[in-house]
């Protein structure tokens, strides 16, 4: 690999990058539900701070909380008569009853483009997406395809030494015998369901 | 000077273009602009299904009508019952179109609840062209419910007495409590047949009369969106589906007017479909995909023929058919993308306007072939990460033995999710794979 040539990951994530500014602005004041799709919540953070600083349209943001039971409703009074110029939605893959969530999405899916006039995105990892293919087809079928963002190895051999550091550090500090690893806490940025793949 | 400015609506609206390919948008064929962008394809989809149900309405306006209406996602039944609606309307017909989804719970739904949200809806919109129904039945009825559910109900607006908005209070006061709900049905439920009695001597005949005395040929309710109440299983082994169309059918087939009802497709699929056949008397009709291709895999003309110009009036609406085909290098790299694009829709019409919104996400125009081959590779990772290898094996099965979807279970799984597509011709029905996922690496090893 030479310096010259990014690697190709970087490629594929500006050009999604890319995709989803232009789905945003390009539906402004209409309904559109577009799904952005990224495992990592590391990257995912990265991405967003990218978006904000080129997409030319403010971003409303929304954090379901884990607690979270209807999608609608819950921008419905998080919003209330606010209408912003797009809407960005996060914690989907954190809902307990996400299964739950996503089949009333699917049936009330006509109050979103009855009353919201502005682009939706929705960030989702690999299995909301699989949970949307089959629990809200519907409500799925009404987006364009998932605009994906990838780690690169190197991130990824980044993410995993970054977490092996702590780890070591952690036993180091606690003394032996006294050791407790939380894996999910020291992998942070990074944990999902994808998490034990890196392991 | 030279210039000929009478060609400015030929120039493509790139905004436009790309607002009317929104998947979530439907087409409403009553407004002028939206009739543009339709597409009658009911040459190429087994049989003019929204004429049939026109024409049972039409031919017996003096006597009620009860008829069920279904199709795959996104194949355009709600873009047809806007055509049905205005077809009759210039018929003379009073036509009311309603989504139920917006007045009904759809993960629990009742007899009652249908009842008082046609009601509703019938009487507003009756409102609407002046003729207001004072039913004495109801008064009294929402008098007793207003004593049961401890609330006063205002009955009267600025205009006097109102029914639509008295029902529109007591379902406001029920529909975020579940607990009020099931009062309220435990109290409807054994006085259904005086309700049923009511809406149709009191609100659908009376209406009836008085639309009648207006000049109009009688009273139709479309009734949208009932397909997507929830068809998990109840406590009681019965499906929601199954409770309202089958075990109650008879009583959602005794109202006094002309009725369709859209059904959830999985009935269709369900073996109780000639029991439901029986309860309403009448077929449920099928709105299937469009053909792209034939039943033996060669193109179907007249269907490419249609789905191009299903794509080309959305890019040039003003134009005529033949003057649109002229501007395909406008919006495609060449002919051969936008047939590409039909195909690989397999004749779906929101699965064309999902692969397209997506190129158009991506770039500018005119689509570039590369552009369009990288969404279809998208659309298809999309999709098969979430096929099971029990799902695989479902699918060759049925392709192999070129068997009919039988049972729920593969309703469920296969169609609803898109991986399988249905289709009719004059010799009946037969199901194919989504074109996208055939064309994955993990299909054709499975061959």
């Amino acid at each position: 690999m030479t310096d010259a040539q990014p690697p190709e990951e970087i490629l594929v994530n500006d050009r999604a990058l890319n995709k989803l500014i232009r789905a945003i602005t390009l539906s402004q004041g209409n309904f559109s539900l577009i799904l952005a799709r990224c495992n990592y919540v590391g990257l995912r953070d990265q991405v967003v701070q990218q978006l904000k600083a080129q997409c030319p349209i403010a971003l409303r943001e929304l954090y379901l909380p884990a607690s979270t039971k209807t999608l609608y409703t819950t921008i419905q009074s998080e919003l209330g008569r606010e209408q912003p110029q797009a809407l960005m939605i996060f914690g989907l893959e954190s809902v307990a009853t996400v299964d739950q969530l996503l089949t009333s999405t699917n049936q009330v899916r006509e109050e979103f483009r009855k009353h919201l006039s502005y682009p939706v995105v929705l960030w989702i990892n690999d299995d909301i997406l699989k949970k949307l293919v089959k629990l809200a087809p519907d409500f799925k079928s009404w987006a364009a395809t998932s605009i994906k963002f990838e780690i690169s190895n190197f991130e990824l051999v980044q993410a995993i030494k970054q977490t092996a550091d702590a780890t070591v550090t952690a036993i180091l500090e606690a003394g032996s015998g006294r050791f407790f690893i939380d894996v999910s806490a020291s992998f942070k940025g990074f944990s999902n369901a994808n998490t034990p793949d890196i392991f | 000077m030279f210039r000929q400015t009478a060609q400015i609506p030929m120039l493509l609206d790139a905004q436009k273009f790309f607002n009317a390919c929104n998947p979530s948008k439907t087409l409403k064929v009553e407004q002028p602009e939206d009739r543009q962008y339709y597409v009658d394809f009911s040459t190429v989809r087994g049989g003019n299904v929204i004429q049939r149900l026109q024409r049972t309405i039409a031919l017996q306006p003096n006597v009620a009508t009860c008829q069920l209406f279904t199709g795959h996602i996104g194949c355009g039944k709600s873009t047809e019952l806007f055509r049905l609606k205005a077809d009759l309307e210039q018929q003379k017909f009073h036509v009311v179109y309603f989504e139920s989804s917006a007045d009904l719970d759809m993960a629990d739904v009742d007899i009652s609840d249908i009842l008082l949200a046609i009601t509703r809806q019938v009487s507003a919109s009756l409102e609407q062209v002046n003729v207001r129904l004072k039913p004495g039945y109801f008064i009294q009825l929402f008098g007793e419910i207003a004593d049961f559910l401890q609330t006063p109900i205002e009955f009267s607006g600025e205009a006097g007495f109102s029914l639509p908005m008295g029902i529109g209070k007591v379902t406001a006061k029920t529909k975020d409590s579940p607990k009020l709900r099931s009062q309220l049905r435990q109290y409807l439920e054994p006085r259904t047949s005086s309700i049923l009695e009511a809406i149709n001597t009191e609100v659908l005949g009376k209406a009836t009369e008085l639309l009648k005395a207006k000049g109009y040929a009688g009273l139709v309710v479309i009734v949208d969106n009932l397909d997507r109440v929830d068809s998990s299983p109840k406590t009681t082994g019965r499906s929601q589906p199954e409770y309202l169309f089958i075990d109650r059918g008879e009583q959602l087939r005794k109202l006094n007017c002309h009725v369709v009802y859209t059904i959830p497709l999985v009935l269709i699929f369900s073996n109780e479909l000639s029991t439901l056949t029986n309860r309403f008397g009448v077929k449920p009709t099928v709105l299937p995909m469009v053909k792209v291709k034939a039943r033996e895999g060669t193109d179907h003309d007249e269907g490419m023929k249609l789905m191009r110009q299903m794509v080309m009036s959305r890019a040039f609406p003003h134009l005529s058919a033949a003057q649109r085909l002229d501007q395909i290098t406008d919006v495609f790299e060449s002919t051969a993308t936008l047939d590409r694009l039909c195909r690989v829709s397999g004749g779906h019409v929101r699965n064309l306007l999902v692969l397209l919104y997506s190129c158009l996400q991506e770039a500018d125009l005119p689509v570039q072939q590369t552009c369009l081959e990288m969404v279809i590779r998208e659309y298809r990772d999309d999709l098969i990460s979430a096929i099971s290898n029990e799902e695989w094996t479902m699918l060759h099965q049925i392709l192999k033995n070129q068997d009919n979807v039988k049972g729920e279970e593969e309703y469920q799984t296969l169609l609803r999710s898109m991986f399988l597509f249905e289709y009719r011709d004059d010799e009946g029905r037969w199901f194919d794979i989504n074109p996208a996922i055939a064309e994955s690496k993990k299909f054709r090893q499975g061959l």
